[in-house]
């Protein structure tokens, strides 16, 4: 091997190239020239790719690792939660007959560096039904637009592409790959519904937290 | 099959092939370390591309979004403070080897023919290119050291001749710092000049293949070798050991951020980064600043650079050779003289280290507040310029330092005004209670300096009822049977003030204080006379008022030493509630805005963010 190298290279300084095939060989060829050693030819190139290599990708693994930030480092979209729940209002507030209400979820939205304090963070639709609350996310789990309760058909609508589900949430028709999106509620002591306000990944037939 | 792959793109790119004949270059006397510099210029160079456009995609460049992108970068994204870091200092790195380059050019004439217009390309283009994107880097974290020592440039550039208050405008997007300074340098610093950077570089390596160094003695004719592989290894072992001093400054020296910029803060530490320090230096010689900014900024500079840039023809002299070495160790040793000078003469410039004292006090403050509030949108120095933590001492220091001491507020020695009022280190604490109570004249001694118009001196505090009645009943007070009800006066006082550094108050005690303000009764014998006898007084969560006695000259005691009770009593001493007739302190209603007499009153009422006082904020608002 290193002899034909050798001889390779002799040729390649005349017409450099044409003779060296492209892989591996032409740097060990070249690197032949150099010393009368080809072994430590080798440990010097090595050296050379070695620490070229290493000096180049540091700068590139530090650069991804901040590019790849919101991969692996989970910021809550907002502050102010008791154990991720937030207050919306009394359940006395809730129509008797289990009709939705539409409630609006406030506390302080978190952007980056920033803290929007008492912002708009989403809107629910709560139910009462015989002191239960149910809770469903307004955001369709279609394609994410909001959806909005029909006092005619008892049911919720999508605007956008026309999913419907019922009152209880269930798609009715083929549109959304699944119902609409139920949250955990409680309340307090002072029949206070309180919220875990999520968002989730859209499109999909099962319900996986973003 | 790879084979057929590569022979086909090899026909149609030629890739190969010309990455081969780069590898195969023949170096003149074979590897030599002190070639490996243009290589590690280049190398960093591109580390600043790799690392730059990373930060660019996580920097916001606006006045409120800057500082406070940087802070994120560099406090809370994974990894941020390294990428920084290396950003920051592979800037400094390129300085030291630019440098070294030049004195390795002119130290072994590699200028000479046919090289000279590489010459002028990196003295002329390069150099300045890169002296300007470090100097536009310096000011977009957007702090007050970058914000103030950039100013220093774009003036300087304004005093450049015919055209240059028109290119400070330009580069400033109009007559101050704002929006479009950040926005139209950030465009220069990540667009413009790296992009010309690159292809003057690439510019630069062609034509040195196009005209390589030629062996001078049959030496380094026999010694020849090709750059592959050991000038290369040479060359991407200094990039590596380039690489590791970075990382490792980064990681243990790191990039400091001093408090976010703001105009109306004066900076007297401002200071260019180290490699102009030389200039900031020269700058301030007497005999330079006669002949005007211009004259030592942009001629001598220029000056300098135009004989460098002719050195391949001077060098053409018999003595030229010698000349040239000689005027490159004297202009770099002219430089370490002066960066020397300057380094020390801020090192022993009490001001200057007084106003790098403050700067660090202030960033360690807006850091600690954005981590735990988070910042408004208003931007991170509204977080500053709200907190009473560093705002009243600097308000103290204008408004109330020459009648008032403070421990707070450090005072040049010289320079210590005649106090003639009582020091307010300790103000409403469980210890002014006391000393109120029992050492009043002691307390207010200061107040003997008070001179009313005529010069004669104002003795209504001292000679006044309180100071009487203190000394009256100041033995039946320290008696150790007494100690107890002292003690409860002391705690029902200190609790009107609600103050959550003075927390918890005795709820036992407060109750017996209260008794003792009322009555007057002790353990052994009784007050001369009751509290409520001269002072208003309507204790927390009350619903009647004990007293009421405004405008008799004794101060109304309702949250005495609360926020509310100062922020009243530095607005208008003279009001009926507080010392009416009796005050001799100047009123502060008409000379400080409502926001700034709250700041000070907070601040001396310890009514400021704290970490465990915002523990203990949210346990209860949790509850």
């Amino acid at each position: 091997m290193s002899a034909t190298s050798s001889v390779q290279t002799a040729t390649a300084h005349a017409a450099p190239l044409e003779s060296v095939s492209a892989e591996s060989a032409p740097i060990e060829a070249v690197a032949a020239t150099s010393s009368a050693v080809p072994r430590r030819s080798a440990v010097v190139a090595l050296a050379a790719a070695g620490s070229a290599l290493v000096a180049i990708l540091t700068p590139v693994v530090s650069g991804a690792t901040v590019f790849l930030d919101p991969v692996f480092r989970k910021q809550s979209a907002f502050r102010g939660a008791k154990e991720g729940f937030l207050p919306a209002i009394p359940v006395a507030d809730l129509p008797s007959d289990g009709s939705p209400r539409l409630v609006t979820l406030i506390a302080d939205r978190v952007d980056a560096w920033n803290v929007f304090v008492h912002q708009a963070i989403g809107k629910v639709y709560l139910r009462q039904i015989e002191g239960q609350v149910i809770a469903f996310n307004n955001i369709c789990p279609h394609l994410g637009c909001k959806v909005t309760y029909r006092h005619d058909g008892n049911d919720f609508l999508c605007p956008c592409h026309g999913a419907v589900f019922g009152a209880d949430g269930a798609c009715t028709n083929e549109i959304a790959p699944r119902g609409m999106d139920v949250l955990e509620t409680r309340v307090d002591e002072n029949g206070l519904v309180w919220v875990k306000y999520q968002n989730f990944r859209r499109g999909t037939a099962e319900k996986v937290a973003v | 099959m790879w084979r057929q792959l590569t022979s086909w793109v090899e026909e149609r790119t030629g890739a190969s092939a010309f990455f081969h004949r780069w590898l195969e270059l023949p170096i003149p006397g074979g590897p030599r370390w002190r070639h490996t510099f243009t290589t590690a210029i280049a190398f960093t160079f591109a580390c600043q591309c790799i690392t730059g456009f990373f930060l660019w995609a996580v920097y916001s460049p606006s006045v409120q979004t800057a500082w406070e992108s940087v802070f994120f970068i560099e406090h809370k994204m994974i990894g941020g403070w390294l990428l920084r870091g290396l950003h920051h200092f592979a800037a400094h790195a390129m300085m030291i080897l630019l440098g070294l380059t030049l004195l390795q050019i002119v130290i072994y004439r590699a200028y000479r023919s046919p090289r000279e217009v590489n010459h002028l390309l990196g003295v002329l283009l390069i150099l300045p290119i890169i002296m300007v994107l470090s100097q536009t880097g310096y000011l977009l974290p957007w702090d007050q050291r970058g914000f103030y020592g950039t100013q220093v440039a774009t003036t300087i550039a304004g005093s450049a001749p015919v055209v240059g208050p028109e290119v400070q405008l330009v580069a400033q997007g109009g007559g101050e710092y704002g929006h479009h300074t950040l926005t139209r340098l950030f465009a220069l610093h990540a667009g413009l000049l790296p992009a010309l950077l690159a292809v003057l570089m690439i510019i630069y390596a062609c034509w040195a293949r196009r005209n390589p160094r030629v062996a001078e003695t049959p030496e380094e004719e026999a010694a020849t070798a090709p750059y592959w592989p050991g000038q290369a290894a040479r060359d991407a072992i200094v990039c590596l050991a380039v690489m590791t001093t970075i990382v490792l400054l980064a990681t243990f020296m790191g990039v400091e951020t001093t408090a976010p910029a703001d105009p109306s803060e004066e900076f007297p530490a401002a200071r260019p980064e180290w490699y102009f320090l030389f200039l900031f230096r020269f700058l301030k010689f007497h005999i330079v600043e006669q002949f005007g900014l211009a004259f030592g900024a942009i001629h001598v500079p220029g000056m300098i650079i135009t004989i460098i840039a002719l050195m391949p023809w001077i060098g053409r002299w018999k003595l030229g050779h010698a000349f040239n070495v000689a005027f490159v160790l004297g202009v770099f040793g002219g430089i370490g003289y002066l960066t020397a000078l300057a380094m020390y003469e801020d090192a022993k410039n009490p001001i200057h280290q007084a106003s790098l004292k403050q700067a660090h006090a202030d960033a360690e403050r807006v850091k600690e507040l954005a981590l735990a509030k988070g910042i408004p949108v208003e931007g991170a120095l509204s977080l500053l310029k709200n907190d009473p933590l560093a705002q009243g001492p600097r308000l103290f220091t204008a408004n109330c330092l020459g009648c008032h001491a403070h421990s707070a507020i450090p005072v040049v020695e010289h320079q210590i005004p005649t106090y003639s009022a009582p020091d307010l280190s300790e103000f409403g604490s469980r210890d002014w209670m006391k000393r109120a109570l029992v050492d009043f004249s002691e307390l207010f001694a200061p107040t003997a300096n008070l001179k009313d118009e005529s010069g004669e001196p104002v003795r209504s505090l001292l000679e006044g009822e309180m100071a009487g009645w203190s000394s009256e009943n100041r033995d039946a007070l320290l008696e150790p049977e007494n100690a107890k009800h002292l003690a409860a006066l002391v705690e029902f006082m200190v609790a009107q003030s609600g103050r959550s550094d003075l927390a918890p108050f005795d709820e036992e005690l407060v109750k017996l204080g209260r008794q003792i303000f009322e009555n007057g009764e002790l353990a052994m014998g009784a007050l001369s006379s009751n509290c409520i006898d001269c002072h208003s007084m309507h204790a927390v969560d009350e619903a009647m008022p004990l007293s009421e006695n405004e405008g008799t000259g004794a101060p109304t005691l309702t949250g005495y030493g609360g926020v509310k009770w100062l922020t009243g009593m530095i607005a208008s001493p003279e009001a009926p509630s507080y010392y009416a007739d009796g005050n001799c302190m100047p009123s502060f209603y008409s000379q400080l805005s409502a926001e700034q007499i709250s700041l000070i009153a907070r601040w001396m009422a310890g009514d400021y963010w704290r970490e465990a006082a915002e523990q203990s904020d949210s346990q209860t608002a949790t509850h």
